[in-house]
């Protein structure tokens, strides 16, 4: 089975859902979402659904360089500092993100995609980076779910 | 929980945000290594011209790292796919000029490896490549005391 990395193209959001609600976490500038299926051999146009093509416990590796991160949305979740909550990042929601993303192969193929399910790491400095004017952290996670994979025209 | 937002708008501030510190890291990183390069013991750009029929390439005589990477990733029997050699061909050229003409920007000078890879295939093309990566190949290696073995990347 081969692997083919796809990066992506222009900024997007990573998410989290809440009570049926999507709201952006932080800002995305880099990305990258390891996809190992034969579903790369899919023609333009084509739109699949994770159901479709996988096991629900099939993930994909991801990289993520998140440098913006939201400080109302964060402390809304997580609670004040005062209160201790940012201890607790049990219950942390996962995130999710979609946008569009090329090819690293250098063959140009565009693809629009969604990934879900992206556990929030144990040592993600969430409260500081959001303090901070701008604060970079990359998500080297061993897997999100892909929810949609479009091949673009 | 419900928070009182515009999703829409908060994502374009985010977008924004995460745009501006990526230029700033850019930056920042841009000013750094220009410092570096102002070290008077190492030598971060230097030139040689090379022959190739009518036309001179002027090449350097460093390799970058991501020149390293493509070398040493194809290091041995293997030899790179032709889309490596005219990235690392690409990235080693710094202008080509014929009697009549210069070509010194980085999307000419990568069209040009292409167009003359599809002219006339691989064959040649690695010839020529080789050529215009020796005085840098050349140049790294003799840099490199005998007692230091380096390290291959993996």
């Amino acid at each position: 089975m081969t692997a083919n990395a796809y990066r992506l193209q222009n900024s997007t959001t990573l998410e989290w859902e809440i009570d049926g609600e999507t709201y952006p976490v932080a800002g995305v500038t880099e990305a990258t979402v390891s996809i190992s299926s034969s579903i790369v051999e899919l023609e333009t146009g084509d739109s699949v659904l994770r159901e479709d093509h996988y096991h629900e416990s099939v993930r994909f590796p991801v990289a993520i360089t998140a440098r913006k991160w939201d400080h109302e949305i964060i402390e809304e979740v997580l609670g004040s500092p005062n209160t201790g909550a940012f201890e607790d990042r049990a219950d942390l929601p996962p995130f999710s993100f979609d946008g569009t993303f090329e090819a690293a192969d250098e063959s140009g193929e565009s693809v629009s995609l969604a990934v879900s399910d992206i556990p929030v790491p144990e040592d993600l400095p969430i409260f500081d980076l959001s303090l901070g004017e701008y604060g970079e952290w990359t998500i080297e996670s061993d897997g999100g779910s892909l929810d949609t994979f479009t091949i673009n025209p | 929980m419900s928070l009182d937002i515009d999703p829409e708008q908060k994502r374009e501030e985010l977008i924004k945000g995460a745009e501006e510190a990526e230029r700033e890291a850019k930056a920042e990183q841009a000013e750094i290594l220009n410092a570096v390069k102002n070290d008077e013991e190492l030598t971060h750009d230097s030139y040689e011209w090379v022959q190739v029929g009518d036309a001179e390439f002027k090449v350097s005589t460093t390799l970058p790292g991501r020149v390293i990477d493509i070398l040493q990733e194809f290091d041995g029997d293997e030899m790179p796919p032709m889309d490596k050699i005219i990235d690392a061909a690409s990235i080693q050229t710094e202008s080509i000029r014929t009697d009549n003409t210069v070509v010194s920007d980085s999307d000419s000078i990568a069209d040009f490896w292409s167009a003359y890879y599809h002219e006339y295939g691989s064959k040649t093309i690695d010839v020529v490549a080789n050529r215009i990566l020796d005085p840098a190949v050349e140049e790294t290696q003799e840099g490199v005391p005998q007692s230091f073995q380096g390290q291959q990347r993996r």
